[in-house]
């Protein structure tokens, strides 16, 4: 089947995409770096579960998927308000 | 049978897309050389091919299983509102926190207005550069 081939490669290349992600989450020079390498491997991890879900043809995976993409979202705005002010929260 | 349907030629050539933009948005973030343009590659190119993936996942689900792919647009219009965002509040969190710029960079409209310093020597004790 053609889908099959196309997912398989599909998840084969998303895993290499996230292993450089990985080694620019490892060596990055800055904190700001480190961020976005950890926000881009959670988009990757976002597109892996959409393809999964194309594999085999259920639906299962879009709860997860839109979980993991609130986080990253989150994560990264949380930590660019750590980096500016130190604080993640406005206090009075 | 070697009849291939057209939702599966469809389904094939949007995932395909969508890997591109995904390898070409990690490729960005391995060999750009500064944080704005490593920023810049990923938050563009990825969030365009999980949208391809989200496409070819309608059309997929939707010709075989029959649903409308609520939750698909749902995460595509969640993906377009938070990616640049969050890809803006990074880059002003690098800028202010007094990342330095690359040596490629032209101008720096930015630099006379005093907040970078300011920022950058408040809480310098969170060793930004290791």
């Amino acid at each position: 089947m053609l889908i099959q081939v196309v997912t398989n490669l599909a998840l084969f290349a998303i895993a290499i995409s996230m292993l450089i992600c990985l080694y620019r989450l490892i060596i990055g020079p800055s904190l700001p770096d480190r961020v976005v390498a950890s926000d881009t491997i959670s988009t990757n991890i976002v597109a892996l579960l959409i393809v999964l879900s194309i594999k085999f043809t259920t639906q299962a995976y879009f709860d997860a998927a839109l979980v993991i993409a609130i986080l990253g979202f989150l994560t990264s705005v949380a930590m660019a308000k750590f980096l500016t002010g130190g604080s993640v929260f406005d206090r009075d | 049978m070697t009849a291939i349907s057209w939702s599966e030629l469809f389904t094939s050539f949007f995932i395909l897309f969508g890997l591109f933009f995904i390898l070409t948005g990690s490729l960005g973030l391995l060999r750009f050389p500064d944080v704005y343009s490593r920023l810049h590659a990923p938050t563009k190119s990825a969030t365009l091919g999980v949208i391809g993936i989200l496409i070819a996942s309608i059309i997929h689900l939707g010709y075989t299983t029959g649903s409308w792919g609520v939750k698909e647009i749902l995460i595509t219009v969640f993906l377009f509102l938070t990616a640049p965002v969050g890809a803006h509040m990074m880059g002003r969190a690098a800028y202010l926190t007094g990342v330095p710029l690359s040596d490629k960079v032209v101008t720096d409209e930015y630099a006379n207005s005093g907040k970078r310093e300011e920022a950058g020597t408040k809480d310098a004790d969170h060793t930004l550069q290791s």
